[in-house]
């Protein structure tokens, strides 16, 4: 990780509900703990901390460190167009396998797990445009 | 051509927090809701983004200016 942003500090609330975390991780605090959900963990202290710390680290990563391979960003761009695994696989002639391949690659350099969290970060690195351009009309059903 | 898309502000909140990356049970345990209404709002939402499915939910949202500027 980059020493830019590596010496902020740590919270710790007692709010579970709510904006509080994200607005702590917002104001640029590094790791935001709510005590009620660490009494639910079935793990360490210790655990508890390393996984959220890993989680921060990646919602807050450099977007210079995100690197998507040109055929990785055609998807993203794709299914944010709301193509379906499928149709992705037949626009660029590739394998449905290839697809979730580049999909998953896609979604951990990115550090989200869903399509929705994907586009989100995408359009933040400028990956997939905000609509300045002219949206690609995709045709649904074959 | 965008037609006006009126979405409502809890629609708008159940977007974002999907669009952060939440699952829809912490989306409702956010918004102090039930998950049932979480997928209520995002079934309206979608209806009306003409969508189907998160990913071009977000997409549209973007492209409509739905999150506010930034």
């Amino acid at each position: 990780m980059s020493m830019g942003w590596w010496p902020r500090a740590c919270a710790i609330t007692l709010e579970q509900r709510g904006w509080t975390m994200d607005r702590l991780l917002h104001a640029g605090v590094r790791c935001a703990l709510c005590l009620a959900l660490l009494a639910t963990q079935a793990c360490s202290v210790r655990q508890y901390l390393r996984k959220e710390l890993a989680v921060n680290d990646r919602y807050f990563a450099d977007p210079e460190v995100v690197r998507l391979t040109p055929r990785e960003s055609d998807v993203i761009r794709l299914i944010a167009r709301g193509c379906t695994y499928l149709q992705v696989a037949d626009r660029l002639g590739v394998s449905l396998h290839t697809v979730t391949s580049h999909v998953k690659n896609a979604y951990r350099k990115l550090g989200v797990r869903s399509g929705a969290a994907a586009v989100m970060r995408a359009v933040e690195l400028q990956i997939v445009g905000d609509g300045a351009s002219t949206p690609i009309e995709v045709q649904a059903g074959h | 051509m965008d037609t006006i898309v009126h979405i409502t502000p809890r629609e708008a909140d159940v977007l974002r927090l999907i669009a952060s990356g939440c699952t829809y049970s912490q989306a409702a345990d956010r918004l102090g809701v039930s998950p049932h209404t979480v997928g209520s709002h995002i079934k309206n939402a979608y209806r009306k983004l003409g969508v189907r499915s998160g990913a071009a939910a977000v997409m549209r949202a973007v492209e409509l200016r739905l999150f506010g500027q930034s």
